[in-house]
Order: structure tokens, then sequence, then C-alpha cells
């Protein structure tokens, strides 16, 4: 998929949507804007973290999502109160997840671990793999997988998304000695 | 020709006469107002029989639609009035008035936070006709206004507002003082304002000027941009949302 994907929605021409708003109703309800407009923006690209080291200021452009807080047409940019302060909420909605306590990068789950769990194991049972080991590896990016939403999925998010099945008892984790190493029996 | 008799018998004869005239201008009252009843009963009768032929046009085009309204508001005829009755069984408007009143609520709810209860009607027409989807019946600005004022008895506080050359529909019930009017109306034309707009053009000193832009803000009806200088007051209803 490729990024021009997503279009914005007309708020992002929006000059003040890049001031955090001082009355409280108004910011919660941009808020809300700004955690359905970059996780729309994640899911059409399949960008699983932000980087907000990538961004340096008003007209520069950053790499990545963090490309979705920069409006270069208007020079417009949040600032880096104000995406910590949305991504903070998407960490109480479960849906990202800061790195270190810095909040520097952030991994963005724009589907929940659960939904994710719950598509491998569909593919693991359609396909008669239960009972049986495979890597993390080869789930990610093994031929079986392929045409499957969760192929080339995040490493970490896999991880996720296993454990959450293996909370349940559908599977358990085998360490290995890095991430794509383990394995995993679906039951 | 003989001059006119004085005395007893002349006043009686007068009494007689002015008697007579009465009558007849009554006559001619009473057969004039039978003539117009008849004439206005004639009309109804067309009335319903065009409302019947062009039920289907009534129904599909806004712009006919507001046309027949309008004659039938001339005549003193409210298809709207009620939702029983002949004229909403025959075409159902009641019902479509309704209803669109319905989707206006739904619509107003759901973007009050971000607009602080005010939406230009330019703007709600197109987010109503996304949610009624392609199939259905086209709307005017004329609909949207009608059935706003259906919604009225509710007593929820909408109503449609005119700032300028923009008609808004507001859905918080609030008086718009004549402060908030007049900045909104400065507003409109690029779709935001500025402390050194309102001052200069309004002459108002600081206080007030400063005063309004935060109650603005406070209400919801506007959004402040402080990157740039002097800070930008953005009416949020003023932004086509798309």
């Amino acid at each position: 998929m490729s990024r021009s994907s997503y279009t914005f929605p007309s708020i992002h021409d929006f000059p003040p949507f890049y001031t955090l708003q001082p009355t409280a109703a108004t910011q919660q309800k941009q808020i809300q804007l700004w955690c359905d407009i970059l996780l729309a923006y994640c899911a059409a690209t399949r960008t699983f973290s932000i980087d907000l080291g990538e961004i340096k200021g008003a007209g520069a452009k950053p790499k990545g999502a963090a490309e979705v807080f920069v409006n270069e047409r208007l020079r417009r940019s949040l600032n880096r109160e104000g995406i910590q302060t949305i991504i903070d909420a998407l960490v109480n909605q479960g849906h990202a997840e800061w790195e270190s306590s810095a909040k520097e990068r952030c991994i963005v789950l724009w589907r929940k671990p659960e939904e994710w769990a719950s598509l491998i194991y569909k593919w693991a049972f359609d396909t008669g793999s239960t009972n049986s080991i495979c890597t993390v590896y080869e789930l990610i990016h093994g031929e079986g997988t392929e045409g499957q939403d969760f192929h080339d999925l995040d490493e970490r998010t896999m991880i996720k998304a296993l454990e959450a099945l293996s909370k349940t008892g559908k599977a358990q984790l085998f360490t290995g000695a890095s991430h794509s190493e383990m394995g995993v029996k679906f039951f | 020709m003989s001059r006119r008799r004085v005395g007893i018998h002349g006043l009686q004869q007068q009494a007689r006469t002015n008697a007579e005239f009465q009558r007849a201008g009554e006559a001619l009252a009473h057969q004039q107002l039978e003539q117009l009843k008849t004439q206005l009963s004639v009309f109804k009768t067309n009335l319903e029989d065009f409302a019947r032929k062009y039920r289907k046009d009534i129904k599909r085009d806004p712009k006919f639609r507001m046309h027949f309204q309008r004659m039938c508001t001339n005549i003193g005829i409210d298809p709207l009035a009620s939702n029983k009755g002949f004229w909403s069984e025959l075409l159902g408007v009641g019902d479509f008035y309704y209803e669109l009143g319905v989707q206006i609520a739904e619509i107003c709810i759901a973007t009050r936070e971000r607009n602080g209860g005010l939406i230009d009607i330019t703007d709600l027409k197109r987010l109503l006709e996304r949610l009624r989807g392609r199939n259905a019946q086209e709307i005017s600005e004329d609909d949207i206004v009608r059935s706003i004022k259906n919604l009225k008895p509710l007593g929820n506080g909408f109503d449609v507002v005119q700032i300028g050359s923009r008609k808004l529909v507001q859905s918080v019930p609030r008086e718009l003082n004549v402060d908030f009017s007049t900045v909104l109306n400065l507003a409109q034309v690029v779709g935001f304002t500025t402390i050194r707009e309102v001052t200069s053009k309004l002459n108002w000193d600081a206080d007030r000027s400063q005063r309004v832009l935060d109650d603005l803000l406070k209400d919801g009806i506007c959004w402040i941009d402080m990157q740039t200088e002097p800070a930008e007051y953005w009416v949020a209803g003023f932004f086509a949302d798309s």
C-alpha cells in the first residue's frame, strides 16, 4: 500500500487544529480528531511506530507517521507537547504504547493485539496449523501467511498478539535466541 | 326636477332609502362572498388535483417543492401542520420534514463539540446528503429551514440565524448577543478575526474586544490559532467540514 492511499480530512487544513485549544470541551474533541487521523493514517500506510525525533519544526517535512502532525501548505505543525497529549490519549485507549519513559518513540496499535490475535488464530485454525510449532519469523514473513493482513506485521505487535493468545490458552510461546526465533504452538 | 322635500315625510323617505341601500349592499357582499367561496373551493380542488398529479415531482424536486409550499402558504394551507389529514396522507411531506428534522438534530449534536453548536447551512446540507445516502430524496436549504421551524415547538433551541451573507443553524439554546453577532459578522468574510481587527474595525477598546473573543472561545464557537501573530480566532462553523 502506498503512502498516498490516505487522504487527510478537511480539519487537517484548519489552522487552529495545530494549537491545543484552551477550552476543555473543544480540546477533548480536537484530541479525539487527531487520534482518529493518526490511527487511520497508520492503518492505511501500515505504519507501526512513530519517532517524534523526526519532527524538526514547522515547514520541514518529517519522515514516517510524524508527517501527520505537519501541514506544509499552512506552515503549521503540532508542537511536541501537543503530540504527546495525543499519544497519551491513544495509550489510554489501548491504541499506542510508549517505547520508553522519555516518550520519544511509540508503537501505534491501529489494531489492538487481541484483534490481531483473533485474525492469526483464525488463519492457524483454517490452515490446520494447530498443534504444530512454527516460528514467529515464519508467521510474519513466511509464504504460508502471504495475503493475510498480519503478513509483514511489526514484530513487537506480533509478539503482543501471540501473548494475548497465550493468555487465553489458545497458544503456547517458546523462547528463542531472538524474537524472530521464538516459536509458537496453536491449540 | 323637484326640490327636495323637507319635513317628516322627507326624513322617513330618507331612512327608507338608506335601509334599501344597506340591503342592496348586503346582498352584494353576500353574493361576492359566495363567489369567492366557490372560487376558493375550486382552487383548493385544483390544488389537490395538482398535488395528486405532481406528487412525484413534489417529493423528488426540492425547487418544485419549495414553490408548491409557497403556493399553499399563500392560500392558508399548511401541508406540514399535521401528520394526519389529507395533505400529509397524499404527499407524505409531514413525515419527510420530521425525518429531516431528526437528521438535522443528529448532525448538529454530533458536530456540537467542534463548532460550538453553530453550523453553516451549506455545510449542514452537505452532511445531511451524505447521511441520507445517494438514493434519498434531494433536499434544499428551504427544506432545512422548514424542518427547523418544525422542531421549534419541541423547545430544543434549534434556530436559523443570519450572519452577513451566511445562514447558520444554531443548535444550542442561546441568544447570540449583539457583540457576538457583530464579531461573527466580521469573521465571516475570511473565516477568522483577530483582536487587532476587532478593535480597529469596530472601534471597541481592547478590554471589550478581548472579552468577546474569550467568550467565543469558551462557548466553543471559535478555535484559536496561536502559531501566528496576532493570534487568529477561527469560527469553526465557517470552516467546511467533510
